[in-house]
């Protein structure tokens, strides 16, 4: 049995050493909070003027929660893509002598935190690059806030994976099975985006919401969901939770092939 | 640096190599050697050679071991030394010395010579 | 120390690159792992440390499965890859960091190893050159007090000073609890420190012997010297033993493995199933 101390010492040793593998990423998230702040706290301020449907109502909360979620997914798919490097890095976790659990979790939670902090970081460039450009930019946010669009980051991680998959597939640096199957979700996804960016998005905000629902109808016994709504939410969730599921089983299916 | 040449057994050119210091009294009767470890990282060997060297070096009663404590240079170790060495000499160095002096066609009395000269040198 | 049963271990289920391998490595040795390229060299080590999983057949390393990646065997393992990459960490921060996962690590031990290769770097570990980034990492592997350490091409790359070094470093580091496998081209330079070697070839172990046996069984010399020889290579050559102990030329006995000529014979008497003249 670790003992706690142990355990907690080779814990954040383990972070430590994904943020140091990867400070060139990390170094640039002060300079976008920098840039997110400003942009998090119009956000709220405009909260108030959003269409008046509830489900669409924004907090910060769900915000986190949201992120968190598509942090997840991110780091699911493009796992699938890092964990076939052939390459043995010495500074590597796979050889490091400690559970497995660990190593897992300190990678999820790298992944997941920085990621979603990187991502809406993105998409604050993007917002101040188009208000620097277009010079319109009060109308396009109104337009994007509207819908409730904020989160039209969805579209660039998937468009990123889609990239990397093509690249991989031509370097041949990873197992072509993978490769194809990341192609082939992202193509899917991403053909669920562009004709429905607007419903895509909701979607996803809807699907923070509905959890948040959820929560709130099992904490209060409620019949705030009903039978058919929840069948059309676990619909949904399983769309979102796939790349999860599909990382699992990859993840305990091709561990051997890890390298 | 101690470089190995390939001719001789490895393990024998460390026994060599010892010799060489009890004949030049560097190393005296009662006096411990290196560890086998110690010989082994000098040479950058394999500890098991060395081993086999010590082994070697107490069969012919060059050195004894003491255990826990190590290999040390036997009482008359010089001298046995020697012998052996002369030995050799007569029996394997010096008939293929003759054959090639016949082969050569040089004289004991060139050899004679050579002999004198070095040992003046030497004086 | 490490069993493999009829290991069968590759990168995809139907290019096996290692087949069927029946064999124990013991502790106290230090094996020469040698073979073509390609010929399942670095397939081994990856299977015997837990980089990737065999096909088929076990592999059990300190009486695990190495593959699961269990945190008590991989303490007891420590892998050296032929192509080391160090983070753009200083030297004291990845000593700090790595070491905290190997509870054994000496490091004064690091410390004389480093001095002993003349190592004084202030520069982050990803900015050495390759020579320099071996060297660090031999010596923290060697500091770990790992059982089980596993070198690939350890000294391609190292100027020649180091080499010796490298050599007499490693012979201090041998001991009856600890098991080395190194796996070379370069067999010149580590040939006296090995205690046995094996040789790969047609995915299977052809010879694994220990170099006493190797040095009795078969007689290497200049080619003029030797009777009857089974294989010459320019002016060296190998033959039968004749009873006394030679010195092993390696890389010659690595020639004639891979001659089809002298390939059979010289299998058949390290293992005995020739008599010796």
């Amino acid at each position: 049995m670790l003992n706690i101390k142990q355990t907690a010492k080779e814990f954040f040793t383990l972070i430590k050493l994904h943020v140091s593998h990867n400070w060139k990423i990390i170094a640039i998230i002060p300079f976008m909070a920098a840039i997110t702040i400003p942009d998090v706290i119009e956000l709220i301020r405009r909260q108030d003027t959003l269409t008046s449907n509830s489900t669409l109502h924004i907090s910060i909360a769900d915000d986190l929660i949201g992120a968190f979620v598509f942090g997840c997914i991110i780091y699911s798919v493009l796992a699938i893509f890092n964990i076939y490097k052939r390459r043995t890095m010495v500074h590597s976790t796979l050889l490091l002598p400690t559970t497995n659990g660990l190593k897992f979790a300190s990678e999820i939670l790298c992944t997941a935190v920085i990621f979603p902090i990187y991502l809406f970081s993105i998409y604050a460039i993007i917002y101040q690059i188009v208000i620097a450009y277009t010079g319109v930019p009060n109308i396009l946010v109104e337009k994007l806030m509207e819908n409730g669009n904020v989160f039209i980051i969805p579209a660039i991680p998937y468009l990123i994976i889609l990239f990397n998959s093509f690249m991989a597939l031509m370097k041949s640096s990873l197992n072509w099975k993978i490769a194809i199957t990341g192609i082939l979700m992202c193509a899917a996804l991403f053909t669920m985006i562009i004709p429905h960016v607007e419903s895509f998005t909701n979607e996803a905000i809807v699907l923070v919401h509905y959890y948040h629902k959820l929560y709130q109808s099992i904490r209060v016994c409620t019949n705030a969901v009903s039978i058919n709504e929840a069948l059309i939410w676990l619909i949904r969730l399983w769309v979102w939770t796939a790349p999860l599921a599909l990382y699992t089983w990859a993840y305990y299916r091709f561990k051997e092939r890890t390298i | 640096m101690i470089t190995l040449n390939d001719n001789k057994p490895v393990f024998l050119q460390i026994k060599a190599w010892i010799e060489d210091h009890i004949l030049r009294g560097e190393w005296q009767q009662g006096e411990q050697l290196p560890s086998v470890r110690e010989l082994a990282a000098t040479f950058g060997v394999n500890p098991n050679t060395v081993a086999r060297t010590y082994e070697r070096l107490t069969m012919e009663g060059t050195a004894y071991s003491t255990k826990g404590v190590g290999l040390f240079v036997a009482t008359g170790a010089l001298e046995n030394i020697q012998t052996r060495r002369r030995e050799e000499f007569f029996a394997t160095t010096l008939p293929s010395f003759i054959e090639q002096m016949q082969l050569l066609g040089i004289t004991p009395e060139d050899i004679t010579k050579l002999y004198n000269s070095k040992n003046n040198e030497n004086k | 120390m490490i069993k493999l049963k009829d290991l069968t271990a590759g990168y995809a289920r139907r290019k096996p690159v290692l087949t069927k391998l029946n064999t124990e490595l013991r502790t106290g040795q230090i094996y020469g792992l040698l073979g073509a390229n390609g010929s399942g060299k670095t397939t081994l080590l990856y299977t015997i440390s837990g980089c990737i999983t065999p096909l088929t057949g076990e592999v059990e390393v300190l009486g695990a499965t190495p593959s699961s990646r269990s945190r008590e065997m991989l303490q007891e393992l420590i892998f050296m890859p032929d192509e080391v990459e160090l983070p753009a960490i200083s030297a004291e921060s990845f000593v700090k960091d790595y070491s905290t996962f190997r509870p054994r690590f000496d490091r004064e031990k690091f410390q004389r190893i480093l001095e002993r290769f003349d190592f004084t770097h202030n520069l982050k570990l990803n900015k050495l050159s390759l020579g320099n980034r071996k060297k660090f990492f031999i010596a923290f592997a060697l500091a770990s007090n790992a059982k089980i350490v596993l070198f690939d091409e350890p000294t391609n790359g190292l100027d020649i000073t180091s080499k010796v070094t490298f050599r007499q470093v490693l012979a201090e580091e041998i001991n009856d609890e600890r098991l080395f496998i190194i796996s070379t081209h370069l067999v010149s330079d580590i040939e006296q420190l090995l205690s046995s070697i094996i040789v790969i070839k047609d995915k299977q172990i052809v010879v694994q012997a220990s170099m006493d046996t190797v040095a009795e069984r078969l007689t290497f010399g200049a080619t003029a010297s030797i009777s009857q020889p089974l294989f010459s290579e320019g002016l060296r050559a190998v033959g039968k033993g004749e009873g006394d102990y030679s010195n092993v030329d390696l890389e010659l006995l690595y020639l004639a493995l891979h001659n089809p000529t002298s390939q059979q014979s010289i299998i058949d008497i390290l293992s005995g199933k020739e008599e010796l003249c």
